[in-house]
Protein backbone atom coordinates (compact mmCIF):
# COMPACT_ATOMS: atom_id res chain seq x y z
CA UNK A 1 0.00 0.00 0.00
CA UNK A 2 0.90 3.56 -0.71
CA UNK A 3 2.39 5.19 2.17
CA UNK A 4 -0.54 7.68 2.74
CA UNK A 5 -3.51 5.78 2.25
CA UNK A 6 -1.62 3.11 5.01
CA UNK A 7 -1.17 6.02 7.74
CA UNK A 8 -5.18 6.68 6.88
CA UNK A 9 -6.07 3.20 7.25
CA UNK A 10 -3.69 3.15 10.38
CA UNK A 11 -5.11 6.37 11.64
CA UNK A 12 -8.86 4.29 11.28
CA UNK A 13 -7.85 1.32 13.13
CA UNK A 14 -5.73 3.20 15.74
CA UNK A 15 -9.17 5.30 16.45
CA UNK A 16 -10.89 1.62 16.32
CA UNK A 17 -8.10 0.33 18.83
CA UNK A 18 -9.06 2.86 21.34
CA UNK A 19 -12.69 2.42 20.92
CA UNK A 20 -12.15 -1.14 21.86
CA UNK A 21 -10.28 -0.48 24.80
CA UNK A 22 -12.81 2.03 26.30
CA UNK A 23 -15.61 -0.10 25.62
CA UNK A 24 -14.07 -3.65 27.18
CA UNK A 25 -13.41 -4.68 30.07
CA UNK A 26 -14.14 -6.90 33.10
CA UNK A 27 -17.20 -5.70 34.70
CA UNK A 28 -19.40 -6.86 31.98
CA UNK A 29 -19.66 -4.30 30.09
CA UNK A 30 -20.53 -4.24 26.71
CA UNK A 31 -19.52 -2.38 23.73
CA UNK A 32 -23.57 -1.37 23.18
CA UNK A 33 -23.80 0.26 26.76
CA UNK A 34 -20.58 2.08 27.07
CA UNK A 35 -22.64 4.54 24.48
CA UNK A 36 -25.65 4.68 27.30
CA UNK A 37 -23.08 5.03 30.03
CA UNK A 38 -21.11 7.51 28.76
CA UNK A 39 -24.24 9.58 28.20
CA UNK A 40 -25.64 8.94 31.42
CA UNK A 41 -23.81 11.97 33.23
CA UNK A 42 -24.30 10.75 36.60
CA UNK A 43 -23.59 7.18 36.40
CA UNK A 44 -21.20 4.94 37.94
CA UNK A 45 -20.18 3.51 34.54
CA UNK A 46 -19.35 6.90 33.20
CA UNK A 47 -17.33 6.97 36.15
CA UNK A 48 -15.59 4.15 35.84
CA UNK A 49 -14.79 4.39 31.95
CA UNK A 50 -13.44 8.06 32.00
CA UNK A 51 -11.37 7.69 35.26
CA UNK A 52 -10.04 3.75 34.69
CA UNK A 53 -10.38 2.65 31.63
CA UNK A 54 -9.93 5.83 28.96
CA UNK A 55 -6.32 6.80 31.30
CA UNK A 56 -5.29 3.32 30.94
CA UNK A 57 -5.79 3.36 27.34
CA UNK A 58 -4.48 6.94 26.65
CA UNK A 59 -1.19 6.15 28.50
CA UNK A 60 -1.00 2.82 26.45
CA UNK A 61 -1.40 4.76 23.24
CA UNK A 62 0.98 7.69 24.32
CA UNK A 63 3.38 4.97 25.24
CA UNK A 64 3.49 2.86 22.58
CA UNK A 65 3.79 5.51 20.32
CA UNK A 66 7.02 6.89 22.54
CA UNK A 67 8.63 4.05 21.92
CA UNK A 68 8.00 3.52 18.45
CA UNK A 69 9.60 6.84 17.60
CA UNK A 70 12.36 6.00 20.23
CA UNK A 71 13.38 2.83 18.61
CA UNK A 72 12.79 4.58 15.04
CA UNK A 73 14.77 6.99 15.38
CA UNK A 74 17.67 5.08 17.31
CA UNK A 75 17.96 2.52 14.31
CA UNK A 76 18.21 5.52 11.76
CA UNK A 77 21.12 6.62 14.16
CA UNK A 78 22.62 3.46 15.24
CA UNK A 79 22.30 2.75 11.18
CA UNK A 80 21.49 -0.85 13.43
CA UNK A 81 17.90 -2.83 12.86
CA UNK A 82 18.35 -4.05 16.22
CA UNK A 83 18.18 -0.93 18.09
CA UNK A 84 15.58 -0.39 20.61
CA UNK A 85 14.92 2.20 22.93
CA UNK A 86 16.80 0.18 25.72
CA UNK A 87 19.66 -0.50 24.13
CA UNK A 88 21.89 2.84 25.20
CA UNK A 89 21.47 2.09 28.94
CA UNK A 90 19.28 5.20 29.60
CA UNK A 91 16.00 3.73 30.25
CA UNK A 92 17.92 1.01 32.30
CA UNK A 93 19.77 3.83 34.38
CA UNK A 94 15.91 5.36 35.31
CA UNK A 95 14.59 1.86 36.01
CA UNK A 96 17.63 0.86 37.58
CA UNK A 97 17.04 3.78 39.82
CA UNK A 98 13.63 3.97 40.16
CA UNK A 99 13.76 0.19 41.76
CA UNK A 100 16.31 1.31 44.38
CA UNK A 101 14.17 3.97 45.60
CA UNK A 102 11.47 1.80 45.40
CA UNK A 103 13.17 -0.70 47.71
CA UNK A 104 14.12 2.20 49.97
CA UNK A 105 10.09 3.24 49.92
CA UNK A 106 10.29 6.11 48.55
CA UNK A 107 7.17 6.81 45.79
CA UNK A 108 5.30 9.28 44.25
CA UNK A 109 7.07 12.48 42.86
CA UNK A 110 10.57 11.00 44.38
CA UNK A 111 10.59 7.89 42.11
CA UNK A 112 10.45 10.51 39.60
CA UNK A 113 13.50 11.96 39.88
CA UNK A 114 15.08 9.11 40.96
CA UNK A 115 14.61 8.04 37.39
CA UNK A 116 15.20 11.46 36.06
CA UNK A 117 18.45 11.38 37.57
CA UNK A 118 19.17 7.90 36.21
CA UNK A 119 18.47 8.76 32.73
CA UNK A 120 20.56 11.66 33.25
CA UNK A 121 23.60 9.84 34.79
CA UNK A 122 23.72 6.84 31.52
CA UNK A 123 23.29 10.17 29.02
CA UNK A 124 26.33 11.88 30.44
CA UNK A 125 28.56 8.68 30.40
CA UNK A 126 27.48 8.07 26.93
CA UNK A 127 28.21 11.75 26.11
CA UNK A 128 31.54 11.07 27.96
CA UNK A 129 32.57 8.26 25.89
CA UNK A 130 31.09 8.78 22.48
CA UNK A 131 31.55 12.61 21.90
CA UNK A 132 34.50 13.42 19.65
CA UNK A 133 33.30 16.38 18.24
CA UNK A 134 30.46 14.64 17.69
CA UNK A 135 28.27 11.74 18.37
CA UNK A 136 30.34 8.66 17.34
CA UNK A 137 27.43 5.82 16.60
CA UNK A 138 29.87 2.96 16.72
CA UNK A 139 31.03 4.43 20.54
CA UNK A 140 27.56 5.45 21.18
CA UNK A 141 26.59 1.54 20.71
CA UNK A 142 29.26 -0.13 22.07
CA UNK A 143 29.10 2.38 25.49
CA UNK A 144 25.04 1.96 25.22
CA UNK A 145 25.48 -1.78 25.36
CA UNK A 146 27.74 -2.17 27.92
CA UNK A 147 26.05 0.61 30.16
CA UNK A 148 22.66 -1.34 29.42
CA UNK A 149 23.97 -4.13 31.02
CA UNK A 150 25.57 -3.21 33.89
CA UNK A 151 22.76 -1.42 35.19
CA UNK A 152 20.57 -4.87 34.30
CA UNK A 153 23.41 -6.39 36.74
CA UNK A 154 22.78 -3.88 39.54
CA UNK A 155 18.79 -4.37 38.52
CA UNK A 156 19.40 -8.30 39.16
CA UNK A 157 21.38 -7.75 42.32
CA UNK A 158 18.69 -5.54 43.97
CA UNK A 159 16.11 -8.06 43.28
CA UNK A 160 17.61 -10.81 44.69
CA UNK A 161 18.36 -8.62 47.87
CA UNK A 162 14.73 -7.36 47.86
CA UNK A 163 12.47 -8.87 50.68
CA UNK A 164 9.44 -10.56 49.53
CA UNK A 165 6.89 -8.01 49.93
CA UNK A 166 8.03 -5.42 47.10
CA UNK A 167 9.22 -8.39 45.02
CA UNK A 168 5.74 -9.02 43.06
CA UNK A 169 5.49 -4.76 42.05
CA UNK A 170 8.91 -4.75 41.24
CA UNK A 171 9.19 -7.49 38.73
CA UNK A 172 6.03 -6.61 37.43
CA UNK A 173 7.03 -3.01 36.93
CA UNK A 174 10.02 -4.31 34.99
CA UNK A 175 8.00 -5.91 32.67
CA UNK A 176 5.87 -2.70 32.01
CA UNK A 177 2.92 -2.08 33.74
CA UNK A 178 0.33 0.36 32.83
CA UNK A 179 -2.08 -0.25 35.88
CA UNK A 180 -0.64 3.07 37.84
CA UNK A 181 -2.38 5.41 34.80
CA UNK A 182 -4.38 8.54 36.57
CA UNK A 183 -6.31 10.72 34.68
CA UNK A 184 -4.07 13.58 36.00
CA UNK A 185 -1.05 12.30 34.12
CA UNK A 186 -2.28 9.96 31.44
CA UNK A 187 -2.32 12.06 28.82
CA UNK A 188 1.32 12.94 29.25
CA UNK A 189 2.96 10.32 27.29
CA UNK A 190 0.87 11.18 24.03
CA UNK A 191 0.73 14.81 24.40
CA UNK A 192 5.06 13.88 24.26
CA UNK A 193 4.87 11.89 21.42
CA UNK A 194 3.33 14.47 19.61
CA UNK A 195 5.59 17.06 20.16
CA UNK A 196 8.63 14.62 19.64
CA UNK A 197 6.87 13.97 16.14
CA UNK A 198 7.34 17.33 15.70
CA UNK A 199 10.67 17.71 16.90
CA UNK A 200 11.90 15.19 14.46
CA UNK A 201 9.48 15.16 11.45
CA UNK A 202 11.76 18.04 9.72
CA UNK A 203 14.84 15.67 10.22
CA UNK A 204 12.90 12.49 8.29
CA UNK A 205 14.81 13.18 4.77
CA UNK A 206 17.99 13.47 6.80
CA UNK A 207 17.32 10.22 8.59
CA UNK A 208 17.02 8.85 5.35
CA UNK A 209 20.04 10.28 3.37
CA UNK A 210 22.05 9.10 6.22
CA UNK A 211 21.54 5.54 6.18
CA UNK A 212 23.37 6.09 2.60
CA UNK A 213 26.54 6.83 4.79
CA UNK A 214 27.85 9.98 6.63
CA UNK A 215 29.97 11.37 3.86
CA UNK A 216 27.06 10.98 1.41
CA UNK A 217 24.32 12.48 3.39
CA UNK A 218 26.59 15.75 4.44
CA UNK A 219 27.56 15.97 0.74
CA UNK A 220 23.56 16.17 0.42
CA UNK A 221 23.17 19.66 2.60
CA UNK A 222 22.66 17.17 5.83
CA UNK A 223 23.42 19.12 9.44
CA UNK A 224 24.48 15.05 10.49
CA UNK A 225 25.56 16.40 13.96
CA UNK A 226 22.78 18.15 14.94
CA UNK A 227 20.60 15.50 13.49
CA UNK A 228 22.19 12.77 15.79
CA UNK A 229 22.41 14.92 18.28
CA UNK A 230 18.59 15.80 17.86
CA UNK A 231 17.70 12.44 17.57
CA UNK A 232 19.54 10.94 20.62
CA UNK A 233 18.07 13.20 22.67
CA UNK A 234 14.31 12.98 21.82
CA UNK A 235 14.83 8.79 21.95
CA UNK A 236 16.66 9.57 24.85
CA UNK A 237 13.25 11.63 26.65
CA UNK A 238 10.96 9.61 25.18
CA UNK A 239 12.64 6.94 26.48
CA UNK A 240 12.80 8.38 29.87
CA UNK A 241 9.19 9.06 30.09
CA UNK A 242 7.84 5.42 29.22
CA UNK A 243 10.01 4.15 32.31
CA UNK A 244 8.62 6.77 34.29
CA UNK A 245 5.36 6.31 33.87
CA UNK A 246 5.11 2.33 32.83
CA UNK A 247 8.36 1.23 33.39
CA UNK A 248 10.23 -0.99 31.31
CA UNK A 249 8.15 -1.97 27.82
CA UNK A 250 10.32 -4.48 26.20
CA UNK A 251 9.59 -5.12 21.86
CA UNK A 252 7.46 -2.45 21.16
CA UNK A 253 10.09 0.05 20.05
CA UNK A 254 12.33 -3.21 18.30
CA UNK A 255 9.77 -4.22 16.28
CA UNK A 256 6.43 -1.83 15.78
CA UNK A 257 9.18 -0.02 13.37
CA UNK A 258 9.72 -3.01 11.38
CA UNK A 259 6.72 -3.89 11.27
CA UNK A 260 5.50 -0.30 9.81
CA UNK A 261 8.47 -0.92 7.66
CA UNK A 262 7.31 -4.63 6.68
CA UNK A 263 3.85 -2.77 6.02
CA UNK A 264 5.19 -0.15 3.30
CA UNK A 265 6.62 2.88 5.59
CA UNK A 266 10.08 2.67 4.17
CA UNK A 267 10.61 6.49 4.47
CA UNK A 268 11.32 8.12 7.69
CA UNK A 269 8.39 10.55 6.28
CA UNK A 270 5.95 8.11 6.48
CA UNK A 271 7.75 6.58 9.01
CA UNK A 272 7.54 8.79 11.76
CA UNK A 273 3.91 9.22 11.74
CA UNK A 274 3.74 5.78 11.27
CA UNK A 275 5.28 5.12 14.68
CA UNK A 276 3.04 7.09 16.56
CA UNK A 277 -0.10 5.54 15.29
CA UNK A 278 1.21 2.24 15.24
CA UNK A 279 3.47 2.06 18.40
CA UNK A 280 0.08 3.44 20.40
CA UNK A 281 -2.13 0.92 18.78
CA UNK A 282 0.17 -2.31 19.40
CA UNK A 283 0.27 -1.05 23.17
CA UNK A 284 -3.32 -0.27 23.56
CA UNK A 285 -3.98 -3.82 21.92
CA UNK A 286 -1.52 -5.60 24.21
CA UNK A 287 -2.73 -4.00 26.94
CA UNK A 288 -6.12 -5.56 26.37
CA UNK A 289 -5.47 -8.50 26.39
CA UNK A 290 -3.11 -7.91 29.13
CA UNK A 291 -5.66 -6.87 31.67
CA UNK A 292 -8.85 -8.98 29.65
CA UNK A 293 -7.34 -12.54 28.47
CA UNK A 294 -6.54 -14.01 32.17
CA UNK A 295 -9.26 -11.78 34.28
CA UNK A 296 -9.56 -11.08 37.11
CA UNK A 297 -5.67 -11.16 36.99
CA UNK A 298 -3.75 -8.92 35.05
CA UNK A 299 -0.28 -9.85 33.11
CA UNK A 300 2.23 -7.46 32.48
CA UNK A 301 2.06 -5.85 28.93
CA UNK A 302 5.50 -5.64 28.59
CA UNK A 303 5.50 -9.62 28.51
CA UNK A 304 2.46 -9.54 26.28
CA UNK A 305 3.82 -7.46 23.39
CA UNK A 306 6.92 -9.95 23.23
CA UNK A 307 4.08 -12.78 22.75
CA UNK A 308 1.84 -10.80 20.41
CA UNK A 309 4.36 -9.26 18.46
CA UNK A 310 7.36 -11.91 18.22
CA UNK A 311 5.02 -14.29 16.40
CA UNK A 312 3.60 -11.09 14.07
CA UNK A 313 6.70 -10.21 13.61
CA UNK A 314 8.29 -13.50 12.22
CA UNK A 315 5.13 -13.92 10.20
CA UNK A 316 5.52 -10.55 8.09
CA UNK A 317 9.52 -11.60 8.06
CA UNK A 318 8.82 -14.91 6.50
CA UNK A 319 6.21 -13.19 3.91
CA UNK A 320 8.26 -10.17 2.34
CA UNK A 321 11.54 -12.55 3.09
CA UNK A 322 11.35 -13.97 -0.71
CA UNK A 323 12.70 -10.40 -2.20
CA UNK B 1 30.46 27.31 -11.58
CA UNK B 2 34.54 28.35 -10.45
CA UNK B 3 35.66 26.65 -7.79
CA UNK B 4 39.24 28.02 -6.67
CA UNK B 5 41.71 27.01 -3.84
CA UNK B 6 43.94 29.58 -2.39
CA UNK B 7 46.97 28.38 -0.68
CA UNK B 8 45.34 25.94 1.11
CA UNK B 9 47.24 23.36 3.29
CA UNK B 10 45.35 20.24 3.98
CA UNK B 11 46.68 17.47 6.08
CA UNK B 12 45.41 14.22 7.75
CA UNK B 13 46.57 12.07 10.82
CA UNK B 14 49.82 14.47 10.99
CA UNK B 15 50.53 13.48 7.04
CA UNK B 16 50.49 16.74 4.65
CA UNK B 17 48.32 15.93 1.55
CA UNK B 18 49.26 19.42 -0.06
CA UNK B 19 50.83 22.59 1.21
CA UNK B 20 49.84 26.04 -0.67
CA UNK B 21 47.68 24.20 -3.40
CA UNK B 22 46.22 27.29 -5.65
CA UNK B 23 43.82 25.77 -8.06
CA UNK B 24 40.98 27.38 -10.20
CA UNK B 25 38.92 24.85 -11.58
CA UNK B 26 36.68 27.03 -14.94
CA UNK B 27 33.26 25.58 -15.57
CA UNK B 28 33.38 22.93 -18.25
CA UNK B 29 36.76 21.51 -17.30
CA UNK B 30 37.14 18.02 -16.18
CA UNK B 31 39.85 17.04 -13.32
CA UNK B 32 41.78 13.97 -12.97
CA UNK B 33 43.57 14.27 -8.98
CA UNK B 34 46.25 11.15 -8.82
CA UNK B 35 48.60 10.48 -6.28
CA UNK B 36 49.69 6.65 -4.68
CA UNK B 37 47.43 5.30 -2.35
CA UNK B 38 46.98 7.06 1.00
CA UNK B 39 48.48 10.14 -0.13
CA UNK B 40 44.92 11.92 0.52
CA UNK B 41 42.95 12.16 -2.68
CA UNK B 42 40.01 11.63 -0.76
CA UNK B 43 40.78 13.78 1.96
CA UNK B 44 41.27 16.68 -0.68
CA UNK B 45 38.29 15.70 -2.47
CA UNK B 46 36.14 15.99 0.49
CA UNK B 47 37.84 19.30 1.27
CA UNK B 48 37.06 20.92 -2.19
CA UNK B 49 33.73 19.23 -1.22
CA UNK B 50 33.57 22.10 1.27
CA UNK B 51 32.76 18.89 3.92
CA UNK B 52 36.42 19.54 6.02
CA UNK B 53 38.03 22.48 6.43
CA UNK B 54 41.47 23.00 4.87
CA UNK B 55 44.33 23.68 7.52
CA UNK B 56 44.68 27.41 6.01
CA UNK B 57 43.62 29.06 3.11
CA UNK B 58 40.60 29.70 1.48
CA UNK B 59 37.66 28.10 -0.96
CA UNK B 60 35.55 29.85 -3.08
CA UNK B 61 32.40 28.74 -5.28
CA UNK B 62 31.85 31.51 -7.81
CA UNK B 63 33.27 34.26 -5.37
CA UNK B 64 31.66 32.72 -2.11
CA UNK B 65 33.56 31.41 0.33
CA UNK B 66 32.53 27.55 0.64
CA UNK B 67 32.65 27.86 4.28
CA UNK B 68 30.40 30.61 4.72
CA UNK B 69 27.66 28.90 2.38
CA UNK B 70 25.10 27.15 4.30
CA UNK B 71 25.07 23.27 3.78
CA UNK B 72 22.27 23.34 1.55
CA UNK B 73 22.52 26.09 -0.52
CA UNK B 74 26.45 23.90 -1.14
CA UNK B 75 24.59 21.10 -2.02
CA UNK B 76 22.74 22.89 -4.77
CA UNK B 77 25.53 24.14 -5.94
CA UNK B 78 28.29 20.92 -5.45
CA UNK B 79 28.01 17.57 -5.48
CA UNK B 80 29.90 14.89 -4.40
CA UNK B 81 29.95 10.78 -4.90
CA UNK B 82 31.14 8.99 -2.43
CA UNK B 83 33.20 5.95 -2.38
CA UNK B 84 31.27 4.49 0.02
CA UNK B 85 27.94 3.16 -0.22
CA UNK B 86 26.22 1.38 2.63
CA UNK B 87 22.66 2.09 2.18
CA UNK B 88 22.09 -1.88 0.98
CA UNK B 89 23.66 -2.63 4.97
CA UNK B 90 21.33 -0.05 6.63
CA UNK B 91 18.56 0.32 4.60
CA UNK B 92 18.24 -3.02 2.79
CA UNK B 93 14.65 -2.21 1.77
CA UNK B 94 15.31 0.91 -0.32
CA UNK B 95 14.36 0.92 -4.06
CA UNK B 96 16.80 2.01 -6.56
CA UNK B 97 14.58 4.88 -7.52
CA UNK B 98 13.82 5.93 -3.58
CA UNK B 99 18.37 6.45 -3.28
CA UNK B 100 18.02 8.16 -6.55
CA UNK B 101 15.38 10.58 -4.95
CA UNK B 102 17.68 11.25 -2.16
CA UNK B 103 19.47 13.39 -4.97
CA UNK B 104 16.44 16.11 -4.39
CA UNK B 105 17.30 16.97 -0.73
CA UNK B 106 19.22 19.78 -1.14
CA UNK B 107 16.13 21.27 -3.42
CA UNK B 108 13.32 20.17 -1.18
CA UNK B 109 12.27 22.15 2.10
CA UNK B 110 11.59 20.38 4.95
CA UNK B 111 7.95 20.43 5.05
CA UNK B 112 8.16 19.75 1.08
CA UNK B 113 6.74 16.01 -0.34
CA UNK B 114 8.97 15.27 -3.54
CA UNK B 115 6.78 15.58 -6.35
CA UNK B 116 6.14 15.28 -9.68
CA UNK B 117 9.44 17.13 -10.92
CA UNK B 118 11.49 15.63 -8.62
CA UNK B 119 10.45 11.82 -9.35
CA UNK B 120 10.77 12.92 -13.27
CA UNK B 121 14.01 13.73 -12.89
CA UNK B 122 15.07 11.22 -10.60
CA UNK B 123 13.45 8.56 -13.39
CA UNK B 124 14.95 10.46 -16.08
CA UNK B 125 18.20 10.03 -13.97
CA UNK B 126 18.01 6.59 -13.49
CA UNK B 127 17.04 6.26 -17.42
CA UNK B 128 20.46 8.15 -18.75
CA UNK B 129 22.64 5.37 -16.34
CA UNK B 130 20.44 2.83 -17.72
CA UNK B 131 19.07 1.62 -14.67
CA UNK B 132 15.42 2.41 -15.83
CA UNK B 133 14.11 -1.06 -15.94
CA UNK B 134 15.28 -1.91 -12.12
CA UNK B 135 13.85 1.01 -11.01
CA UNK B 136 11.25 -0.37 -8.12
CA UNK B 137 14.07 -3.03 -7.19
CA UNK B 138 15.84 -3.14 -4.07
CA UNK B 139 19.00 -1.29 -3.95
CA UNK B 140 20.73 -4.05 -2.10
CA UNK B 141 20.11 -6.07 -4.85
CA UNK B 142 22.19 -4.30 -7.52
CA UNK B 143 25.77 -5.64 -8.34
CA UNK B 144 28.56 -3.60 -7.43
CA UNK B 145 28.64 -1.71 -10.95
CA UNK B 146 24.68 -0.36 -10.88
CA UNK B 147 25.35 0.34 -7.66
CA UNK B 148 27.88 2.92 -8.50
CA UNK B 149 25.85 3.87 -11.72
CA UNK B 150 22.98 4.44 -9.04
CA UNK B 151 25.16 6.77 -6.85
CA UNK B 152 25.42 8.58 -9.86
CA UNK B 153 22.24 8.53 -11.13
CA UNK B 154 21.48 10.35 -7.48
CA UNK B 155 24.23 12.99 -8.41
CA UNK B 156 22.63 14.00 -11.59
CA UNK B 157 19.44 14.13 -9.93
CA UNK B 158 20.64 16.77 -7.44
CA UNK B 159 21.05 18.82 -10.83
CA UNK B 160 24.53 20.56 -9.67
CA UNK B 161 26.78 22.51 -12.15
CA UNK B 162 30.27 20.84 -9.90
CA UNK B 163 30.25 17.25 -9.79
CA UNK B 164 33.11 15.44 -7.35
CA UNK B 165 33.30 12.34 -7.56
CA UNK B 166 35.71 9.58 -5.67
CA UNK B 167 37.13 6.54 -7.45
CA UNK B 168 33.66 6.55 -9.79
CA UNK B 169 35.20 3.57 -11.84
CA UNK B 170 35.99 1.43 -8.71
CA UNK B 171 34.66 -1.85 -8.89
CA UNK B 172 33.68 -1.48 -12.75
CA UNK B 173 35.59 -3.48 -15.45
CA UNK B 174 36.61 -1.94 -18.38
CA UNK B 175 33.66 -2.18 -20.70
CA UNK B 176 31.50 -0.29 -17.70
CA UNK B 177 34.58 1.74 -16.68
CA UNK B 178 34.18 3.41 -20.28
CA UNK B 179 30.23 3.35 -20.85
CA UNK B 180 31.04 5.46 -16.88
CA UNK B 181 33.22 8.06 -18.23
CA UNK B 182 31.51 8.74 -21.85
CA UNK B 183 28.63 9.46 -19.52
CA UNK B 184 30.44 11.64 -17.24
CA UNK B 185 31.85 13.75 -19.99
CA UNK B 186 28.37 13.29 -22.32
CA UNK B 187 26.75 15.51 -19.46
CA UNK B 188 26.75 19.14 -21.07
CA UNK B 189 27.97 21.98 -19.14
CA UNK B 190 29.04 20.09 -15.96
CA UNK B 191 32.56 20.45 -14.04
CA UNK B 192 33.93 17.62 -12.80
CA UNK B 193 36.54 16.70 -10.26
CA UNK B 194 37.76 13.38 -9.99
CA UNK B 195 40.09 10.85 -8.47
CA UNK B 196 41.04 7.98 -10.22
CA UNK B 197 43.43 5.48 -10.09
CA UNK B 198 43.75 4.47 -13.92
CA UNK B 199 46.29 7.34 -15.63
CA UNK B 200 44.99 6.33 -18.76
CA UNK B 201 41.16 6.95 -18.10
CA UNK B 202 42.56 10.44 -16.58
CA UNK B 203 44.21 11.26 -20.04
CA UNK B 204 41.44 9.96 -22.13
CA UNK B 205 38.94 11.53 -20.32
CA UNK B 206 40.19 14.71 -18.36
CA UNK B 207 41.18 18.14 -19.23
CA UNK B 208 43.11 18.97 -16.28
CA UNK B 209 45.28 17.45 -13.51
CA UNK B 210 46.47 17.64 -9.81
CA UNK B 211 49.20 15.04 -9.35
CA UNK B 212 49.71 14.38 -5.00
CA UNK B 213 53.25 13.30 -5.38
CA UNK B 214 53.04 13.20 -0.88
CA UNK B 215 54.54 15.37 1.45
CA UNK B 216 52.75 18.21 0.57
CA UNK B 217 54.01 18.34 -3.14
CA UNK B 218 51.46 18.97 -5.69
CA UNK B 219 51.72 19.75 -9.64
CA UNK B 220 48.17 21.23 -11.52
CA UNK B 221 47.88 22.55 -14.29
CA UNK B 222 45.98 21.06 -18.47
CA UNK B 223 46.69 17.25 -18.31
CA UNK B 224 48.73 17.66 -21.54
CA UNK B 225 51.26 19.39 -20.05
CA UNK B 226 51.44 17.96 -16.89
CA UNK B 227 51.43 14.33 -18.08
CA UNK B 228 54.99 13.08 -18.68
CA UNK B 229 56.61 9.57 -18.22
CA UNK B 230 58.91 11.01 -16.13
CA UNK B 231 56.19 13.04 -14.10
CA UNK B 232 54.59 9.57 -13.50
CA UNK B 233 56.98 7.76 -12.71
CA UNK B 234 57.94 10.49 -9.87
CA UNK B 235 53.93 10.21 -9.02
CA UNK B 236 54.05 6.33 -8.37
CA UNK B 237 57.08 5.69 -7.50
CA UNK B 238 57.63 3.02 -10.24
CA UNK B 239 59.03 3.28 -13.92
CA UNK B 240 56.03 3.97 -15.99
CA UNK B 241 56.83 4.35 -19.85
CA UNK B 242 54.96 6.46 -22.53
CA UNK B 243 53.66 4.00 -25.74
CA UNK B 244 52.47 5.41 -28.61
CA UNK B 245 49.03 3.26 -29.36
CA UNK B 246 46.16 3.87 -32.24
CA UNK B 247 44.21 5.90 -29.31
CA UNK B 248 46.54 8.26 -28.09
CA UNK B 249 49.50 8.26 -25.43
CA UNK B 250 48.86 5.19 -23.18
CA UNK B 251 51.03 5.09 -19.89
CA UNK B 252 52.35 1.54 -18.49
CA UNK B 253 54.01 0.38 -15.66
CA UNK B 254 57.84 -0.96 -16.96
Amino acid sequence: MRPLPFLLFLTALAVGGFALALATGTNGLDPASVWRALADRDGLDRTLILSLRLPRALAAFGCGALLALAGTLLQALLRNPLADPFVLGISGGAGTLMLLAMLIGLSGPALGLAGLAGAGLSLGVLFLLAWRGGLRPQRLLLAGVILSSTWGAIVTLLLALAPDAPLRGMVFWLMGDLSAATPDTAAWPLLAAALALLLVWPLARGLDALQQGELSARALGVSVERLRLVALLVAAAATTLVVESAGSIGFVGLVAPHLLRLAGLRRHRALLPGCLLGGGLLLVLADLIARGSVAPLQLPVGAVTAVIGAPLFLWLLARGGGR
Amino acid sequence: MKLVAEQIDVSIGGRMVCRGLDLAVPTGSRWAILGINGVGKTTLLTTLAGLRRPDAGTLSLDGLPLAQLPARERACRLGLMAQEDSFHISDPEATALEVALLGRLPHLAWWQGEGARDTDLAGKALAAVGLAAVAARRAATLSGGERRRLALAALLAQEVPLCLLDEPTSHLDIHQQIAFMDLLVGWSGRTLVMTLHDVNLAARYCTHALLLFGDGAWSAGPLGELFSAEVLTRLYRHPVEAVNTRTGIAYLPR
